[in-house]
């Protein structure tokens, strides 16, 4: 009867952010997993090269292969040492099966080889092809930036990753973003920050001090990750100079990565991910190996794989939901969900929680990021309207979720923006042209 | 892997919130001037009440039985509130009779609510295509009809109810319900015939005629703001509505005050104006609609024949509300249109 009662119950319009995953202490780590599965591809589609195969010993932080096309071809590394079991097709969290290597654990840990640049390559691009590190490097080098934008906001409710990277290596991002200002050649760099997060800032204000072009901006709400054009715009409205086209978002969790490659000479092997969920009995940060089962972590946070019925990557809001449990994790991955839940088929929930008319209550409008009609635009997609849904700007949505979050009338939103955009993309597109 | 996970889009949680929540908001907002209007008017406001809200109920119900094809006719309670084909039980058509009868004068004969319902939730709603479709705010466009149909019912309004004399007499069936009471005006219609203005004390307790929800703008005050508290309204309507009443009545020379706090003004302002389906979705066009509102309000309370005119701005500007929002919407859209011409 929940929900149909009144309640004096103050529903949330932003979903609260969970206190379990505190950052207060540094992130455990867990970097000796038996086996690991590093992709190779980002989609089937993508050009890659292998350079081991199956039964080879490999080190740590061996190059083991090439992902993309030159010139902006980015090395993998193996993250352990062991045997190389078999290359094969593997599931990858973003849905795909794509190549993977996959390397047994020889048991005992090695320190992580390192990079040996060519001589007189330091301090240039090449360094962080090498390493591995993902970024968007046409358009670094394209030499029309004058602005960075590190998002270090946390949207996802139940994440704290980007929180606990700011706090515990503050002068390694520091350090990260004034090396890719310097290489590339960059005047100007903002780090935002949710104006709440007072430790951070002071953190970041230390790290801060010596050094010329990057602002602290806070912002008063946390931004999603795909919505680096709104932040953008958002903090350049306040008069840098500059215009949205020429910044560009940079991944916080890149930024110790390029500090690293630099300055230490390691590859790009390991990365902070939160671990979180009704299933996990110790949610906490973890610094792990990248391409470490989803499920031995989950494992090792004391979780029962067997009860588990949703592992998603990413968070509450915006993650991935994964079939299976041994999808790796990647240098994107922000965090693990495993979900302990009883989901209820639609004849046996109450009929208060089944999708009912929209009411035009605009709860939707209020707290889209982008500002559009997504009341609108899913209606038009229901009826698979989809020029009239592009035309009302199905393509600006940027996938946050918080319109289905917040709607009363419990329309799935974000799933028909999702279908809509795969499914009327080009139909759409046809008949505007 | 002995066990399958399951695989969704996300988001993967909810705030809780159904359309329940927000129909039921309004009645626990609605709950001082309920008891308001049984303070001031007497036993039988509760009568009002209740057939408003019943008859509601059984016109919704009924349109939809016929509108759902091969629906056997059960006459049990059960199947009508379990079937999925009628929808009583969300709450709509509870808000609908309930906001219809704050709508009327006190002693309206017994008809009156249960012709208005019928009207309000068939042609005002149901014909559109049930909750969420319609155009006008059914309530009021049921109060618009009936002043249409029955104007000297609609415009009999009595002075409060006198509880000594109740106790006294109750000696008949009849006399437990209302007593014969003594006719009064409303405080607009004495300003607009007789140019007497009412203390401000009782404009704001409610101690004047008037219609049944609308006595007592503490009373409203209180609900309205519950529903802000809630969420379930923004502020956007109610400060412009209410904003601009004051402004123009000020520049025209009237006195504000007793604008603000006389007639439907707050009663329209906080629950009929603010109705989430036929105000706009966008927060701009939600400030035009309040704007337009509180312009056409003053214009027929100083200059129209009419001493009340709440109910006709609020639909009018109803019937503006899809204009609204299509010059309204989209500012994303139009800030990638800019950024996109930026680029090039």
């Amino acid at each position: 009867m929940d929900g149909f009662l009144p309640t004096f119950i103050r529903r949330k319009q932003t979903p609260p952010r969970s206190r379990e995953t505190a950052f207060d202490q540094p992130a455990l780590p867990f970097l000796s997993p038996s086996r690991v599965v590093i992709p190779l591809q980002e989609t089937p589609q993508s050009s890659y090269r292998c350079l081991v195969k199956a039964r080879d010993e490999v080190k740590a932080g061996q190059k083991i292969g090439d992902r993309g096309d030159p010139p902006f071809q980015l090395s993998v590394h193996a993250t352990i040492s062991g045997r190389v079991q078999e290359v094969d097709s593997h599931p990858s969290p973003h849905g795909y099966h794509v190549a993977s290597v996959v390397i047994e654990s020889s048991g005992h840990e090695d320190v992580i080889e390192k990079l040996s640049p060519k001589p007189g390559a330091e301090e240039k691009m090449e360094v962080l092809l090498e390493a591995g590190i993902p970024l968007d490097y046409k358009k670094l080098a394209g030499n029309q930036l004058d602005t960075l934008l590190v998002n270090g906001t946390e949207f996802e409710p139940t994440l704290t990753v980007h929180h606990q990277i700011i706090w515990e290596m503050a002068s390694q991002v520091v350090g990260g973003l004034q090396a890719l200002m310097k290489i590339f050649s960059i005047p100007q760099a903002v780090i935002c920050l949710e104006g709440g997060e007072a430790r951070l800032i002071r953190a970041l204000e230390e790290a801060l001090k010596d050094s010329k072009g990057i602002l602290l901006h806070p912002v008063s709400k946390s931004y999603p990750p795909t919505g680096e054009l709104v932040l953008i715009e958002k903090v350049l409205k306040k008069g840098n100079g500059s215009s949205s086209a020429r910044a560009m978002g940079v991944e916080i969790a890149s930024l110790p990565a390029v500090y690293q490659a630099i300055y230490q000479r390691t590859p790009f092997v390991e990365r902070t991910i939160t671990v979180s969920g009704s299933g996990v009995p110790h949610p906490r940060n973890m610094k792990v190996r990248v391409g470490t089962p989803f499920g031995e972590i989950i494992s090792q946070c004391g979780g029962d794989l067997e009860n588990l019925t949703q592992i998603i990557m990413g968070g509450a809001l915006m993650g991935i939901s994964q079939p299976t449990s041994q999808a790796p994790v990647t240098q994107r991955t922000t965090g693990i969900l495993a979900l302990v839940s009883l989901n209820l088929t639609r004849g046996h929930q109450s009929r208060m929680y089944q999708e009912g008319p929209c009411v035009r209550c605009a709860k939707c409008v209020d707290r889209c990021p982008v500002s559009i009609l997504p009341n609108v635009i899913g209606a038009y997609c229901r009826k698979n309207r989809f020029a009239e849904a592009i035309e009302k700007g199905l393509f600006v949505c940027i996938d946050c979720g918080l319109c289905s979050y917040v709607c009363p009338a419990r329309i799935p939103l974000g799933e028909i923006f999702k279908e809509a955009k795969s499914r009327g993309g080009f139909r759409g597109r046809e008949e505007n042209t | 892997m002995s066990n399958r996970l399951i695989v969704a889009t996300p988001p993967y949680i909810k705030n809780g919130e159904t359309n329940h929540c927000l129909m039921f908001d309004v009645w626990v907002a609605a709950l001082p001037m309920i008891l308001t209007a049984i303070y001031f008017f007497g036993p039988y406001s509760l009568v009002v009440i209740f057939l408003s809200i019943f008859s509601a109920i059984a016109t919704e119900a009924v349109i939809q039985m016929l509108k759902a094809p091969g629906y056997q006719f059960r006459p049990f309670l059960y199947s009508l509130l379990t079937n999925e084909k009628i929808t009583i039980m969300d709450g709509s058509a509870l808000v609908t009779g309930l906001l219809l009868a704050f709508n009327l004068p006190p002693q309206v004969p017994f008809w009156l609510p249960v012709v208005g319902s019928v009207v309000a939730i068939s042609l005002g709603k149901q014909v559109f295509g049930g909750l969420g479709q319609n155009i006008f705010n059914p309530a009021l466009f049921a109060r618009a009809f009936l002043v249409a149909a029955w104007p000297a019912h609609m415009t009999s309004w009595v002075a409060p109810f006198d509880w000594n004399r109740w106790l006294n007499q109750i000696s008949s069936a009849r006399s437990l319900w209302m007593i014969d009471a003594v006719s009064s005006a409303t405080p607009l219609a004495l300003m607009k015939q007789q140019g007497t203005a009412t203390p401000y004390l009782d404009l704001f307790l409610g101690n004047i005629g008037g219609c049944l929800g609308e006595v007592s703008a503490l009373a409203v005050l209180i609900g309205g703001a519950y529903l802000l508290y809630k969420g379930t309204i923004t502020w956007h309507i109610p400060v412009t509505y209410l904003g601009t009443v004051v402004i123009l009545s000020t520049l025209f020379g009237r006195d504000p005050l007793f604008h603000l706090f006389s007639g439907g003004l707050m009663l329209g302002t906080f629950f009929m104006a603010t109705d989430v389906v036929t105000s706009p979705v966008t927060k701009p066009g939600r400030i035009f609609f309040g704007i337009g509102c509180g312009v056409l309000t003053v214009l027929i309370r100083l200059f129209g024949s009419f001493p009340e005119g709440v109910s006709y701005s609020i639909l009018l500007m109803n019937a503006c509300t899809p204009l609204i929002d299509r010059y309204t919407g989209g500012a994303g859209l139009r800030r990638q249109t800019l950024g996109a011409l930026k680029t090039s």
